[in-house]
């Protein structure tokens, strides 16, 4: 494990050691909340990127708004940088504390404070674990619609701050989509409300700025979600193709036929081969890849859409259709999706998850480049991803035992990054810029561009002590990344997508 | 003669508009001006009309994504989209009378199809302005699907113009259905209608629209393929058959004079001020029973989600403020003739002001709030 430095991890300065008569504030206030001995916050060091990681001064656990709001402004009066913390489950390193500075973990600020069947809302603490979410909005027949892939661990505020997806972001939209509004305490320590409790808002949108900015202007300690009712009805069907080419030529004819899959996933032979290793997943012999597309939604739509889809998949050359004939087989199918990133980890001692986005109809040639670099580079990469909407998962594998193949993967890796940039797509589709990719971010945005988000975070943290260090660049040498396998991906219980 | 000192400044490309920023001290960006109270000319700014710097940039079908100069009007987009067979799902109002994406963007606007798939603030996907400093600056990007940096697109949405001069939009479409079909259901109150409302609602069925009138009547919008139709409104019957009342449900024939008052901004016509305040389905009988006390004429959008209110260009807009300020809601004017467009509470005054901080120290922009 690397342990960075207060240089690797601010941006510009780095913080102002903690004077021992300021922390007897936070002592009296959190008593045995405050936690300063290393064993204790060894857990609270790294995050879904595990071999990053950094020491903080100090961790307090917050269980009240006012607790946040006291840290806050302690960190303000004191110059002492912070990050707010969830599940500690960001694939960008996000949530990996400043060298020195203080965690504020809000993992017990997790109630859901409000259910409200009548206007199809939940109000919820940051800390409440997103599958716990799910699972609160179905004892009132309703459904949280995001769905991404930490689900059982992550928390509903760290998927506000990171604005996370998953497979169902094309129908369905991401994170963002979902938050209505929230109570924050901004990096200068002032409490406000932005957003509300109606679909429809008035003025600027406060809200989508505040989703998605990294816990770099703020704490939400309250958040409104959007809740829906549950579909009702899936149809999924997994295809078998000759090449990755021909799966992606058959998104392209369910799109062209207007139809509106809630997920379409790709995954190529490498990852099929984990797959079937892992879990059992049996797939169609003879395949180089297979396209998963399920339609969701009322039982009418559905019905009327499923003859158009299977007409669709057999003019599209596969060479194999299931049709999951039931719940169990349709879980089946996701099992085998799912686990993609657990199954790699155990023909792969090591792995780098990439996340970046092109535009769809370019998947193919992203593809094609991306087996150059691997034929190129001698790394085997492993390929999901989320086809619907263009977004690469590719895996790139190494024995980080083996002198300088952390490195060369991760050179690997920024060509891919670089590669979705140059093709019109984004640095990352889900997970975030944080540490890792905060070196691409000026590749991705002119000056101009990023001068304004600088100026944005500016005027919400003056200091820039919120999360410093996350998403913009720092113009200090190579790209941060260092990568392994999280305990609970190992365990199958998440997995990153 | 003019009466206004300022100029009207028509740039017809980027570099002239940037020009304009460099040029002038305080400046009103405005679109096509079709939604009027938010664009009132100010005496001695100088109005810059953003309909010059038009035309679709990039449409490509197979992504789900339309590209297009703030200037161009939404039903040139919606005629582009039409022939490939998609649309944009949240009904922009005010398409029929030119109204452009820009100056849509910027009012926030989405009409009553926002109920199913979201509104313009989920569709947004990518923005490029010139900010207060008159630099060109984007945001998001031209993928459905980004988590890169700050999401200033949506900042956008209800921005008004002040934080910036918006040239350019991304936006997220989806396949058109191909067919739509509207219901009306008579409740005979507007108790009932909100009760049935919310039944149906939280059913699964795939609904598009649900508006409500102050007399009772629901207004449903499905659609989808022809033999879905029939299938979805047997379920609705049913629906409303489990009901203690029995109410009768007629598919319209015609549903123009049905939906076309809001996207179009008729509803208001032709001597009132348009009036939308978002608000929470449950408190619809509340707020109906505090509104029914001015007399004015309103409708329910959005489930519940909006109100639309016709205020008399006669009546003191102040008489409307203090009513919403004691419901503790917040709108907008969008047409007739105000003094300023923001109604009723205003929140957020600090956050707003710090993001006008960053988009425009120096105050250029007028429209803050």
């Amino acid at each position: 494990m690397n342990l960075l430095t207060a240089d690797d991890v601010s941006a510009t300065t780095c913080p102002i050691p903690f004077m021992s008569d300021s922390l007897s504030e936070l002592r009296t206030k959190f008593g045995d909340r405050l936690i300063t001995s290393d064993a204790s916050m060894t857990a609270f060091q790294s995050d879904g990127v595990t071999a990053l990681s950094a020491r903080p001064r100090a961790v307090v656990v917050a269980n009240s708004e006012d607790d946040v709001a006291f840290a806050v402004r302690w960190c303000y009066r004191n110059d002492v940088p912070w990050v707010a913390r969830g599940s500690g489950t960001s694939l960008s390193g996000g949530s990996v504390p400043i060298a020195d500075g203080l965690v504020i973990a809000m993992n017990r600020m997790n109630r859901v404070l409000r259910l409200d069947a009548g206007n199809r809302i939940a109000v919820v603490e940051p800390g409440l674990i997103t599958a716990r979410l799910v699972k609160a909005a179905a004892s009132v027949g309703l459904h949280y619609a995001p769905d991404p892939s930490s689900l059982q661990v992550c928390s509903i505020g760290g998927n506000l701050a990171f604005n996370s997806g998953g497979a169902h972001c094309l129908k369905y939209g991401m994170t963002s989509n979902h938050i209505l509004g929230a109570r924050v305490v901004l990096a200068d320590g002032e409490i406000i409300s932005i957003g509300g409790e109606s679909l429809e808002g008035e003025g600027a949108d406060l809200m989508g700025l505040f989703c998605g900015s990294e816990g770099t202007m703020g704490v939400a300690t309250q958040i409104t979600v959007r809740l829906v009712p549950p579909p009702e009805s899936y149809f999924c069907v997994l295809a078998g193709y000759a090449s990755v080419e021909d799966a992606g030529h058959a998104v392209a004819l369910v799109i062209a036929a207007g139809l509106l899959p809630g997920a379409m996933e790709i995954m190529d032979a490498i990852a099929m081969k984990a797959a079937h290793e892992a879990v059992g997943a049996n797939y169609p012999q003879g395949c180089e890849a297979v396209l998963i597309v399920e339609l969701d939604g009322a039982i009418e739509s559905v019905n009327a859409d499923k003859p158009r889809l299977e007409e669709l998949f057999r003019q599209s050359g596969a060479v194999s259709i299931e049709v999951a004939k039931d719940a169990q087989a349709r879980y089946a199918i996701w099992t085998g999706r799912k686990s993609v990133f657990s199954a790699v980890g155990r023909i792969s001692p090591d792995f780098i998850v990439q996340d970046g986005v092109v535009p769809r109809g370019k998947l193919g040639f992203a593809l094609r480049r991306i087996g150059e670099i691997s034929a190129r580079s001698g790394i085997v990469i492993a390929n999901v991803f989320h086809a619907g909407d263009g977004n690469l998962h590719p895996l790139i594998m190494y024995d980080g035992r083996n002198d300088g193949a952390l490195h060369k993967a991760e050179m690997v890796a920024a060509e891919i990054v670089r590669l979705c940039i140059e093709l019109g797509g984004s640095i990352t589709g889900e997970h975030g810029v944080g540490l890792e990719k905060r070196e691409f971010l000026d590749e991705m945005y002119d000056e101009a561009s990023v001068d304004l988000m600088r100026r944005l975070r500016e005027s919400m943290d003056p200091k820039t002590l919120a999360n410093r260090g996350k998403m913009f660049p720092t113009g200090e040498g190579e790209p941060v990344g260092l990568y392994g396998l999280h305990p609970l991906e190992k365990a199958g219980i998440i997995s990153r997508e | 003669m003019n009466a206004f000192a300022a100029p009207i400044l028509r740039p017809q490309s980027i570099d002239e508009l940037i020009q304009c920023v460099g040029d002038h001290a305080r400046l009103q960006i405005v679109g096509a001006s079709t939604k009027s109270a938010m664009t009132k000319r100010e005496l001695d700014v100088p109005r810059c009309v953003m309909t010059g710097i038009s035309g679709i940039v990039d449409h490509q079908p197979s992504e789900f994504l339309i590209t297009a100069l703030a200037g161009t009007k939404v039903s040139e987009l919606q005629t582009a989209l039409a022939e490939h067979g998609q649309y944009f799902p949240f009904d922009p109002p005010f398409s029929t009378k030119g109204a452009t994406i820009g100056g849509t963007v910027a009012a926030g606007l989405s009409g009553a199809g926002r109920l199913r798939f979201g509104g313009l603030r989920d569709f947004i996907v990518g923005i490029r302005l010139i900010d207060g400093l008159g630099n060109d600056a984007t945001g998001g990007g031209r993928v459905v699907k980004n988590a890169a940096g700050y999401d200033t697109p949506k900042l956008l949405v209800g921005s008004a113009g002040y934080l910036g001069a918006i040239v350019e939009v991304t936006l997220k479409v989806f396949p058109k259905p191909t067919h739509q079909r509207t219901l009306c259901i008579n409740t005979g109150s507007l108790a009932n209608a909100v009760s049935l409302q919310v039944h149906l609602s939280r059913s699964p069925i795939d609904l598009a629209a649900i508006d409500l009138t102050t007399d009772g009547s629901l207004w449903i919008r499905i659609d989808g393929e022809e033999s879905a139709l029939d299938s979805t409104t047997d379920r609705i019957a049913r629906i409303i058959d489990q009901c203690d009342q029995s109410f009768p449900l007629r598919i319209v024939d015609d549903a123009t004079p049905i939906w076309k008052p809001l996207d179009d901004g008729s509803f208001a016509e032709p001597d009132c001020r348009l009036v939308r305040v978002p608000i929470t389905p449950t408190r619809v009988i509340a707020i109906d029973t505090a509104l029914s006390e001015l007399t004015v004429r309103r409708r329910y959008s959005v489930a519940g989600n909006v109100v639309w209110i016709a205020w008399s260009n006669e009546r003191p807009v102040q008489q409307l403020d203090d009513a919403l300020k004691e419901l503790g809601l917040g709108g907008t004017i969008l047409t007739g003739d105000v003094a300023r467009y923001r109604i009723g509470i205003r929140p957020n005054a600090s956050m707003i002001h710090r993001v006008k901080h960053a988009f425009d120290p120096d105050n250029r922009f007028v429209g803050c709030p």
